[in-house]
């Protein structure tokens, strides 16, 4: 999945949900990270399927409103981003050993396996859908900008700000490094050539970035770096905001204790 | 490999984002306030190398060079892989985020021991002191990775036993494919700009 969305050279290494001026992305970004990492909390921690199925209830409610366009995007990257997933649910129906089989030709198929699987993938995604409606509508410099209002420290920030700055650039290299080797006919195959090829290619990766954040920090520093950026765009929490946040709250406790009442 | 969301239990999640916030506060606190952009742009070098699918018999394994980043930097190797994985899981949904203290703990930690067991053999100036770094590297922070997932696997439950075997099994060819990449990396890096494996994150 995230080849696709690298490997076109000239396009925008950013989320595709991140552009757009729905509500949901105009939310203030430390509001929906700190609302994001709550659902997805103890969405990993239930396994009560009545709690999972009400929050992927609420969660679709914003992907219908808010995202509608970019329905295909999503179920694509909730289907089929996660190989090992696939590989999770597989063994297991596979090789669970508990209760009925059914046989498939040669392999042994488990009931419970399957709805154990099942029930996995279900969950995985509810989390996933968390991300993707609550984080991956907001750039990452907002979402950086929003963990450094968090109190993550900040050399951790300024790291995830210059990585995802100079991600882009890094890969333009990579891909020029590419069609140079291309050009002198390199042709991937399973031999030492074309790891020694690879190998190059990272040796050269590594060296050219290291230089360059060299570079980076000299221009910093003759523009008067101090250890801290300066921010343009401040954050104001919004009426919508704290609605939102407290709309997302409720719900969250509503259907904590309805699913302890009412198991389905 | 990363693990998928969901799949583990509560207190295991919450394990591993406790030792994941340990390792990195101390890869931060010895990173050098001068070194932040060249941490950062090591780290997205390694995003982009862990896009190279290099092949291997029919299929292809993509490179994870987690040991690589370990020899270079040490405990910083912590924050850079935090970053890293963080990216992957709001660019693309490639983990996640409740899982990204387990899955960095998995890939950084063997990468820092791979470092205390290799500086000195990097330092040494002998071609074969280089290769068996390399080589040694790898299979460290490969092999380690792959059992930090398998034993995770198995104390979740006993239906994933099966799983956490074959997960062992599948890192074996990685950590060949990986040590032999390693070992060019090194004797390239060595040769053209040697600056790189001396370079001291922990001060200017």
């Amino acid at each position: 999945m995230w080849e696709h969305t690298l490997v076109v050279g000239t396009e925008k290494v950013e989320t595709k949900l991140s552009d757009g001026n729905s509500l949901l992305h105009t939310l203030d970004a430390r509001v929906k990270v700190a609302v994001c990492t709550l659902f997805a909390f103890t969405c990993a921690l239930s396994s009560s399927l009545s709690f999972l199925t009400l929050t992927g209830v609420f969660l679709l409610f914003f992907t219908i409103v808010y995202l509608k366009n970019k329905l295909k995007d999503i179920a694509y990257s909730l289907l089929f981003a996660d190989s090992f997933l696939f590989f999770i649910v597989l063994t297991t129906a596979i090789t669970y050993n508990k209760g009925e089989i059914i046989k498939l030709g040669f392999i042994p198929i488990y009931i419970e396996g399957v709805k154990y699987g099942a029930f996995l993938f279900f969950k995985s995604n509810i989390i996933l859908l968390t991300v993707i409606v609550f984080m991956s509508t907001s750039t990452i410099f907002e979402i950086a900008h929003a963990l450094h209002h968090l109190k993550v420290p900040s050399k951790l920030v300024q790291m995830l700000f210059f990585t995802f700055r100079y991600l882009e650039v890094i890969k333009g290299e990579y891909n020029r490094l590419l069609k140079a080797a291309t050009a002198r006919g390199f042709k991937p195959k399973t031999d030492l050539r074309t790891y020694k090829t690879y190998a190059y290619i990272v040796a050269n990766l590594l060296i050219r970035s290291y230089i360059r954040a060299d570079r980076i920090y000299k221009a910093m520093l003759c523009r008067g770096f101090k250890g801290e950026f300066p921010v343009y765009k401040h954050f104001k929490l919004k009426k919508e905001d704290i609605r939102f946040a407290t709309i997302s709250f409720t719900f969250l406790v509503a259907a904590f204790l309805w699913s302890l009442v009412w198991k389905f | 490999m990363h693990i998928s969301e969901g799949v583990l239990p509560g207190w295991m999640l919450i394990t591993g984002w406790g030792l994941t916030a340990a390792g990195t506060a101390i890869g931060l606190k010895k990173l050098d306030n001068s070194k932040i952009p060249a941490a950062a742009l090591l780290a997205a070098a390694f995003f982009v190398a862990s896009l190279i699918h290099v092949p291997l018999g029919p299929t292809s394994v993509h490179l994870v060079m987690n040991g690589l980043v370990g020899l270079l930097t040490g405990w910083v190797a912590f924050p850079i892989l935090l970053v890293g994985l963080f990216l992957q899981a709001v660019l693309f949904q490639f983990g996640g985020i409740t899982v990204l203290g387990v899955n960095t703990f998995n890939m950084a930690f063997p990468a820092v021991v791979a470092y205390y067991i290799c500086r000195k053999l990097l330092k040494s100036s002998s071609t074969a002191s280089i290769v068996l770094s390399g080589i040694v590297a790898a299979f460290i922070a490969i092999v380690g990775s792959g059992l930090f997932v398998a034993a995770e696997l198995y104390l979740t439950g006993e239906q994933f036993t099966k799983v956490a075997e074959l997960v062992i099994i599948a890192h074996l060819p990685v950590a060949v494919v990986e040590s032999v990449i390693n070992v060019f990396v090194l004797l390239f890096i060595k040769k053209v700009f040697p600056e790189l494996l001396e370079v001291n994150y922990a001060a200017s």
